[in-house]
């Protein structure tokens, strides 16, 4: 597995936050890139290449997206919505990391095509342990569209 | 409430059908009673005029008439009888004399010889009356007949027969000289008769008239024993009925248009002709037509009397009819008559015009009665049309109040029974407008509430979990670099530990302070805005100087009664804002402008600006446009708590990125009103975290 080359995206408001989801990557050595964004409009602004982001070298296009839904300027379903309207966009898998359980949000998001949704668990080990399967599962198990599986091992 | 409805419109159904119905009969009572009751009137006063009273000698117009004219017929029957038995007399005393007078006796002895030696009864006429010209005698007598006729002027002929042979022998027609008159009836009958005078009637031979022909025997003077062999020559005159009798029957107009006396022999021979045609519609000639009418026939029967009857047109007639003796052997009937319809004419016309009179009346009493019953049942129609447009719904309908009597006294105790009516309804339908708006609003306000509370245990559940996870994750890294002696990151982790409770404590704090605002009353009073907002100022004067900010009071901010701490809260929030995110050197502005008919307090910086996409959602609980500024986000939402409370509205005006923001909002008047207030801040306690 090419595993240098797996991009994840991270859209977190909350700079704790930020640095658990890193650290927990790190500590299951779950092989990736992060590439972290603190509100919705840099993050739409990068996958759409807008502006400073223009640059694809330097912006490349994530693998995974991990979406905080509440986020300053524009909300995590907004960004959502926009990325899966997108033609090019919308085969990114999505996965929403919240502290909301609320039904409403759950409700919306899948409205919005979310791959999975996640709740924060408060427990350290929990935490670590979500972030460990979701590396694993979404970077390692799941195919992606567009890749070679025979290319997968080399 | 529905069943109840129904129940109630059915007797009113019942009434609508019932009403009409009746006021109609009213009516129609009315008019035919009035009617009938004037023709009945009417009737009886006419008849009983015109037939009389019944068990009462009063004879009645009819009955009066009716004697009267068969009185006065009798009368002049009477009269007539006498007159016309005192002319015959006459004229049969000229026969007499006539025919007893020596010169006749001697001319009919002399001339029968003469005659019938010369002529023998071969010349006639003219030549023979030539040929007795030369003839002393005849001369004589032909000279006295010819005087009669012309003196008297009465008689038509005057003829003088042989008897013996029944030949004319002298007449004052010379043409009838030597006629043989023995088969004719008055020579019959003078010489049947004997001395004493015939009358018959006949038609002239000559003329065609009727002729009344008087005719005696004109005897021997010398030989007067034997009746029969004495009779040498008979006497005829013959006097023109209608000429003589007629003028002698007329009565100058005293029997009316129709009046009519008839005369008719014996035998029911009319003596003068008739006044009108026959019923065939042919005049009847005399002496030939025989009348048969029952009055005739009585009369001429020899009886008398007055009665009502029908005459030969078959017409009512009333009559007198009399007997009239004429000679021995003969008698005439004589009828007096007038017809019934000129008698009873003008009763008949008076009494079609009673009846027309009654008849005009029925009708004219009809249309009074439909007048008093329209008049009487029009007010009562009218109430129970108003009556039925009131139970349809109309509660403005209202009966027309005419005059004072029993009716108009009904409509208008009615009307203000529809007034109470209208007036209960009237309030009724405000209360439960009043009610239905104030549950309308209080519901408005409930969602609002809930809305609010719903986002509030999101907020919990989501803006503290966030700080929870943060405490746990980082507890969690602090006790593996214990075991690992990572004590660099451990005083970072511990930093970030910290920081996190603050902001749990942070938010606890606004939550308490948000809870507050709904609850704490303070008095309203009457607040100087533009002192507020110097304490406001001189509150956070260490801020202002530490950031070099610059602001700007003007002094044309009203009085506004209300909460003065509240309405303090409100400028330090606003100006505390417009420093935090002024950028730098803020100049932050607070003022006023007048809007419509409101004055707009505002608050303006010269910061970064709000996209018009959140000018809502910073107002918002726990809405945070940056990440990176302190504060929980509860702010603006205690100041759009305050500004609501007190009645008023607050938003942002903005132009855009790094135009500066400007927050505005408004106060009523007349400070917070008292139902508002209450109910603010009882409601606010829901808010309250406690609760």
């Amino acid at each position: 597995m090419d595993k240098e080359n797996l991009l994840i995206l991270l859209i977190e408001d909350k700079p704790d936050h930020t640095e658990l989801v890193i650290r927990a990557f790190q500590d299951h050595r779950v092989p990736n890139r992060i590439v972290h964004l603190p509100d919705g409009g840099a993050a739409l602004d990068y996958l759409f290449r807008r502006g400073e982001s223009a640059d694809p070298d330097t912006c490349p296009g994530p693998h995974l997206i991990l979406l905080d839904l509440r986020l300053p300027k524009i909300d995590g379903l907004e960004v959502l919505r926009e990325i899966k309207e997108s033609g090019d966009l919308r085969r990114i898998p999505v996965v929403v990391l919240t502290t909301s359980e609320a039904q409403a949000d759950m409700g919306a998001a899948y409205s919005r095509y979310v791959n999975s949704y996640l709740v924060k668990p408060v427990d350290f080990d929990e935490f670590g342990q979500l972030m460990n399967d979701l590396g694993l599962y979404w970077l390692g198990w799941n195919r992606k569209p567009g890749c070679d599986p025979a290319g997968a091992g080399v | 409430m529905d069943s109840e409805e129904k129940g109630a419109a059915r007797p009113g159904k019942s009434f609508r059908l019932a009403m009409p119905k009746g006021l109609l009969g009213l009516r129609a009572k009315m008019a035919l009673g009035f009617g009938l009751l004037t023709a009945l009137v009417v009737c009886l006063v006419s008849l009983a005029t015109s037939f009389g009273i019944p068990f009462t000698s009063d004879l009645g117009s009819y009955g009066r008439q009716r004697s009267e004219i068969l009185g006065q017929l009798g009368l002049v029957a009477d009269l007539k009888k006498e007159c016309l038995l005192l002319w015959l007399e006459e004229r049969t005393g000229d026969a007499q004399v006539l025919s007893q007078s020596e010169a006749a006796v001697a001319f009919v002895k002399h001339l029968r010889e003469t005659v019938r030696a010369d002529a023998n009864g071969a010349v006639t006429g003219d030549s023979l009356h030539r040929m007795l010209l030369e003839d002393e005698t005849y001369r004589a007598v032909m000279r006295r007949l010819q005087g009669i006729v012309k003196s008297y002027a009465v008689y038509q002929t005057i003829q003088i027969a042989d008897a013996e042979r029944g030949v004319i022998i002298a007449s004052t027609n010379v043409s009838d000289l030597g006629t043989p008159v023995a088969q004719t009836r008055p020579f019959t009958s003078a010489m049947k008769l004997n001395n004493r005078v015939a009358i018959d009637v006949e038609r002239s031979p000559e003329t065609g008239i009727p002729c009344l022909v008087m005719s005696r025997t004109i005897a021997d003077t010398e030989i007067q024993d034997s009746a029969r062999a004495t009779a040498i020559g008979v006497l005829i005159m013959r006097i023109d009925a209608d000429q003589f009798l007629k003028p002698l029957l007329y009565t100058g107009g005293g029997l009316g248009i129709s009046g009519e006396i008839v005369l008719a022999t014996q035998d029911l021979n009319i003596l003068i002709s008739l006044k009108y045609p026959l019923r065939d519609g042919t005049e009847a000639k005399p002496p030939e037509y025989q009348i048969d009418t029952e009055l005739a026939v009585l009369a001429a029967g020899g009886h008398n009397g007055i009665v009502v009857s029908k005459d030969y047109r078959n017409e009512r007639v009333l009559a007198a009819y009399r007997h009239i003796r004429v000679t021995d052997d003969l008698g005439w009937g004589m009828i007096v008559k007038i017809d019934e319809a000129e008698v009873f004419g003008p009763i008949r016309k008076n009494l079609r015009n009673a009846l027309f009179i009654g008849f005009v009346g029925i009708i004219g009493a009809m249309i009074l009665g439909v007048l008093i019953a329209d008049r009487i049942s029009g007010p009562i129609r009218r109430l129970s049309i108003t009556a039925r447009d009131v139970e349809a719904g109309n509660l403005q309908a209202r009966a027309a109040v005419a005059g004072s009597d029993e009716v108009g006294n009904l409509a208008s105790v009615f009307n203000s029974m529809v007034e109470r009516v209208e007036n209960w309804h009237r309030q009724l339908e405000e209360q439960v407008n009043a009610r239905t708006a104030e549950l309308s609003e209080l519901n408005k306000e409930l969602q609002a509430k809930n809305a609010e509370l719903e986002r509030f245990t999101y907020t919990v559940s989501h803006d503290i979990k966030s700080p929870l996870i943060t405490i746990r994750g980082f507890l969690g890294y602090l006790e593996t670099d214990m075991h690992s002696g990572n004590t660099e990151r451990m005083k970072e982790d511990l930093g970030r530990i910290s920081n996190a409770v603050d902001r749990i404590r942070l938010l606890l704090d606004d939550l308490l302070e948000l809870s507050r605002i709904g609850r704490i009353v303070n008095n309203p009073e009457e607040v100087d805005l533009g002192l507020l907002a110097h304490e406001a100022a001189e509150m956070l004067a260490a801020r202002i100087a530490q950031c070099g900010a610059r602001v700007e009071i003007s002094d044309d901010l009203p009085v506004a009664r209300g909460d003065r701490s509240r309405l303090r809260e409100v400028f330090e929030n606003l100006l505390d804002n417009a420093i935090k995110f002024g950028g730098e050197g803020p100049a932050v502005k607070i003022g006023a402008r007048c809007q419509g008919d409101e004055t707009v307090i505002y608050v303006s910086d010269n910061g970064a600006g709000i996209d018009a996409r959140y000018h809502e959602k910073i107002f918002g609980l726990f809405e945070r446009l940056d990440q990176e500024t302190e504060g929980a986000g509860v702010g603006l939402a205690i100041v759009k708590r305050i500004i609501e409370t007190h009645g008023g509205r607050i938003w942002v005006e903005s132009e855009g990125r790094d135009k500066g923001s400007t927050f505005c909002f408004t106060l009523p008047r007349g400070g917070v009103p008292s139902a508002n207030k209450e109910n603010s801040y009882g409601q606010g306690k829901s808010l309250d975290p406690a609760h």
